[in-house]
């Protein structure tokens, strides 16, 4: 472990992993495969009578199907497994990772937070209480996906709400202000 | 028998098995990184990777592997 990525007094308040339905599309893939096996021994056993090697070379293919699928819903599942979420009382951390071909990772300092909206859509998100948190309007990255976003919304705003002096000093800090005596009045031009 | 000993289904069996292998080795790679990031480095034991989710679907992961050897042939037969 490296502890130089830590922020000094830095301490964990909220870990959470993304809602169960970053598997919808593992259990599909599943499902689909199963399917389209079974419609596979099912053909292989109409046409064996008539056909012998036709109805090897269909139970082979369906098989080669059923693995390209039984792969590729488990890379997305494992996937998906690696998605969590941290608050801190210093900022957010997201990791997102596939197994080989992606390693993202969100670190928003709260400090940058100035608006949190929580947005659920569609009547899949209503039932399974989950849906998405949108920072600054969709300025800073969206946390998807986010199991009971109310709760975590609560947990969010008196932090962010802790780090707002820190804000105002930030930008009411004078290396941000153009002092008067350099600024210019352009007259208006008339045609 | 002669459906598994075929030379098409021991190369897919074998491909099959080392692609398992490959998702499994990229797990193992990605919890790594997951560990030394500052989420594994705040949360300690907590948060470390394989979490219980990983080792159950890795464990499924394997036996379904080796389940799709033997049912085509036992429903060949």
């Amino acid at each position: 472990m490296n502890p130089d990525t830590i922020i000094q007094g830095e301490k964990s308040l909220y870990l959470f992993n993304e809602h169960w339905i970053r598997y919808g599309k593992s259990a599909l893939l599943i499902g689909t495969a199963l399917i389209i096996y079974i419609a596979c021994i099912t053909a292989s056993s109409f046409v064996h009578d008539v056909n012998h090697t036709f109805a090897v070379v269909i139970t082979i293919a369906g098989h080669v199907l059923l693995l390209l699928f039984h792969h590729a819903a488990f890379y997305q599942f494992l996937s998906a497994s690696t998605n969590q979420y941290l608050i801190s009382n210093r900022r957010i951390l997201g990791s997102h990772q596939d197994l080989w071909f992606a390693d993202q990772m969100i670190d928003i300092p709260l400090w940058r937070i100035r608006s949190v909206e929580v947005q659920k859509t569609g009547l899949i998100q209503h039932a399974l209480d989950f849906g998405s948190l949108v920072l600054n309007s969709g300025e800073l990255p969206t946390l998807k996906r986010i199991p009971r976003p109310h709760t975590a919304h609560m947990k969010l705003m008196p932090l962010i709400q802790d780090m707002q002096p820190a804000l105002e000093k930030h930008c009411g800090s004078d290396t941000h202000r153009v002092p008067e005596s350099k600024m210019q009045f352009v007259s208006p031009v008339h045609v | 028998m002669e459906l598994l000993l075929s030379p098409v289904f021991i190369s897919l069996s074998i491909f099959s098995l080392s692609v398992t292998g490959f998702h499994l080795w990229g797990l193992a790679r990605a919890s790594k990184r997951h560990n030394a990031s500052p989420i594994g480095c705040l949360c300690k034991q907590g948060a470390l990777f394989p979490n219980r989710t990983m080792v159950v679907g890795s464990a499924i992961y394997v036996l379904l592997t080796l389940a799709y050897f033997v049912i085509p042939v036992l429903l060949h037969h």
